[in-house]
């Protein structure tokens, strides 16, 4: 690949590098990565060809993550292909297999189904083209070799909400926690997050954990008898956002909104919610620096040559987000609007 | 493909007239070559001899369900069951290899080929019980196969409880995911089990049957053909292609999981109602299958391959299989017209 050159062609250009490393700057210190290096990495004189697929499009944090990474594709020259996973294993493997067919200078990859995408991903990585696994594992960690997993910490994003609730219900109390799918990462951190802090409330009741599969009709059904069931739900944990709303309405249709909520991912339906009070809390899961930073990574293994190791980006780069409530939700909009979180 | 033109009177016609007769055979082939065509010009990538070894591996498992639905779809009835009883033999594979300690699933393992025995039988199982709410108890096939297609995702569930299993035996791995020389053996299963489907339907007397029973079943019945067998038939053969398909899918992909082969139902169907088999039944065949196939195919990986907004593929997906649906239905509509004709 091209070595990288100064920007070059007067005070437009100068402006261009300018804007480039100021809008940078946050997202890189978001990742870990120092913002001088960067300026060193630069932009490619060249296009890079870059091919980006997450779990689905149809889901809000997927095509949020997708305008992130074009967003930060343009600042960096590099062209972003987008193979939709349409939230559907088999779908994202045959998108995932013609991707491997093609040439690329680096892709990025969310997988929705754990595992099944591990052949064409071994290809693209022996042909010696850098992959970056994003937010949820492509497969073990030891059975392909990524050149970097940039995910946030799961059971610290649980474990975080569970907290503000507990607060917010001076630690006593009946809950809920409506889990995402059983076999998903994600959710299984979240759970154990949700777990580690409850156990520390001897006072708190879990009532229920139902798995709602990520499916808000299935929420809506789930929530409905929850609430026939139990007279009094202190407050309620879910495994995202998208879920936590659906439940909101059914809870609202049979006036129980005294229940505090807690949801995950903080896309900004939900910070409308928290700033409105409908929700108590929610963590943010940083589509934008996840997506954002696969496109710094590649382009700095690409063009810096960056290696995966101790002088290089770590093989695992947690991406955490903070938990939003009303005190920050308005700030949280401000990032998300601008792709830094 | 089926319907070929035997009858001198209609050899006679002009040549328009012939050619409208045979539109269900014809508009897919012509769809599927002005598809090849579109993505070879538009994409450098496309029509390579590597992508064209991928298309082929990508359409094998749907081709192998859609065999059996084929025969079913023959007979005017229909499958709904197919990727769930394909999803429910993949894990029951999964459930009987013993599985790394990390899958916190309490399974049994037993030797490889046993495995494999019982999840083929564990599909001809639901294929069975099928055929039994069908012909039997009398329960039209669509509300029939939505219980089964349940029931399948049920079992799925119960064996694999939210967990991931990676390991299925050897053998299926190879079958699934290895390859002789450069060509992947997921193809060569497939193309025999369509050799299979096509011989028994074109040169045999339960072939013929099938077509009997899908075209006009009264007249069926009273030439003393055995319906009520001939649909439990096709719906078992549905069933046995979901379960090979399923096992060999769990190699493909890399593990066994719930909901897993959910879209291969729709991609089934439309494959088989691309390629021109008649919804209500009679007309078509493995020939129109292996089009219809190969249209998706082609259409899902040439999409691809060309620098489009990911949101207007799916789209394009959609007009393509409504296109092929109105050339479906107008064809029915010629035919009986000129067999009112004549």
């Amino acid at each position: 690949m091209d070595q990288q050159d100064p920007p070059r062609g007067g005070r437009r250009a100068l402006l261009t590098a300018a804007a480039t490393a100021a809008a940078t700057a946050p997202l890189l210190g978001g990742i870990g990565l120092d913002p001088a290096f960067a300026a060193e990495m630069g932009r490619s004189e060249k296009p890079l060809r870059a091919a980006f697929s997450n779990a689905g499009l149809q889901a809000t944090w997927c095509a949020q993550g997708k305008a992130a990474a074009e967003y930060w594709g343009k600042l960096f020259n590099v062209d972003v292909t987008w193979f939709d996973g349409e939230l559907n294993a088999t779908r994202q493997r045959g998108a995932i297999d013609n991707m491997a067919s093609q040439r690329w200078d680096f892709v990025a990859i969310q997988a929705f189904g754990i595992g099944t995408l591990t052949a064409p991903v071994r290809r693209m990585i022996d042909a010696g083209i850098p992959v970056i696994d994003m937010d949820t594992l492509i497969a073990p960690l030891d059975q392909v070799n990524v050149h970097s997993f940039l995910a946030p910490d799961n059971e610290f994003m649980g474990a975080s909400v569970t907290e503000a609730l507990m607060q917010a219900i001076g630690g006593e109390g009946t809950v809920i926690m409506t889990q995402g799918a059983l076999g998903h990462t994600g959710a299984q951190g979240r759970a154990r997050g949700f777990d580690s802090v409850v156990k520390r409330y001897p006072k708190v009741e879990v009532l229920d954990t139902t798995p709602g599969d990520w499916d808000v009709t299935k929420v809506a059904r789930i929530w409905d008898t929850h609430l026939t069931k139990y007279p009094k739900i202190s407050a309620a944990y879910f495994h995202n956002d998208d879920m936590a709303l659906a439940a909101y309405n059914v809870m609202r249709a049979k006036g129980r909104t005294d229940i505090k909520i807690g949801g995950c991912d903080a896309m900004p339906p939900a910070l409308a919610a928290v700033a409105d009070g409908r929700m108590h809390a929610t963590v943010r899961n940083p589509s934008c620096r996840i997506h954002g930073g696969a496109i710094m990574a590649g382009v700095a293994a690409v063009v810096a040559g960056e290696k995966t190791g101790p002088e290089g980006i770590p093989k695992h780069v947690i991406t955490d987000g903070p938990v939003v409530t009303k005190g920050n939700a308005a700030g949280m909009a401000w990032m998300q609007k601008h792709f830094l979180i | 493909m089926s319907a070929p033109l035997t009858d001198p009177a209609a050899l006679r016609d002009p040549l328009w007239l012939r050619l409208g007769a045979q539109l269900r055979n014809l508009a897919p082939f012509v769809t599927l070559i002005a598809l090849v065509l579109l993505f070879s010009l538009l994409s450098p990538s496309f029509a390579t001899l590597g992508n064209v070894s991928n298309i082929l591996q990508q359409v094998s498992i749907t081709a192998i369900i859609a065999v059996g639905l084929t025969y079913v779809i023959l007979c005017a009835e229909i499958d709904l069951s197919v990727a769930s009883v394909a999803n429910a033999a993949g894990i029951l594979l999964a459930f009987f290899t013993l599985q790394d300690s990390s899958v916190n699933i309490a399974n049994l393992p037993l030797p490889g080929p046993l495995a494999m025995g019982l999840a083929l039988a564990g599909a001809l199982a639901l294929g069975a019980v099928t055929a039994f709410g069908v012909t039997w108890i009398g329960i039209p096939s669509f509300i029939m196969t939505l219980a089964m297609l349940q029931i399948g995702n049920g079992i799925g569930a119960l064996l694999i409880r939210g967990q991931i299993a990676y390991n299925v035996p050897d053998l299926v791995v190879a079958l699934g995911s290895g390859s002789i020389g450069p060509v992947p053996w997921i193809v060569l299963v497939a193309a025999l089990v369509l050799l299979v489907g096509h011989l028994v339907l074109a040169y045999t007397r339960f072939g013929r049957y099938v077509y009997m029973v899908g075209g006009n079943r009264e007249a069926a019945e009273h030439s003393g053909v055995a319906v009520k067998a001939v649909v439990a038939a096709v719906m078992m053969i549905s069933a046995l292609c979901s379960g090979i398909a399923g096992m060999l899918g769990v190699a493909y992909f890399g593990s066994a999981q719930q909901n897993q082969f959910d879209n291969y139902l729709l991609d089934a169907i439309s494959a088989v109602v691309v390629g021109g088999t008649s919804l209500f039944g009679g007309q078509g065949g493995i020939g129109n299958t292996i089009v219809g196939v190969l249209v998706l195919g082609v259409l899902n990986n040439g999409l691809d391959h060309i620098r489009m907004d990911s949101f207007l593929k799916i789209l394009i997906r959609g007009l393509v299989l409504l296109m092929a649906l109105v050339v479906n239905v107008y064809a029915q509509r010629l035919r009986a017209q000129r067999r009112g004709i004549g």
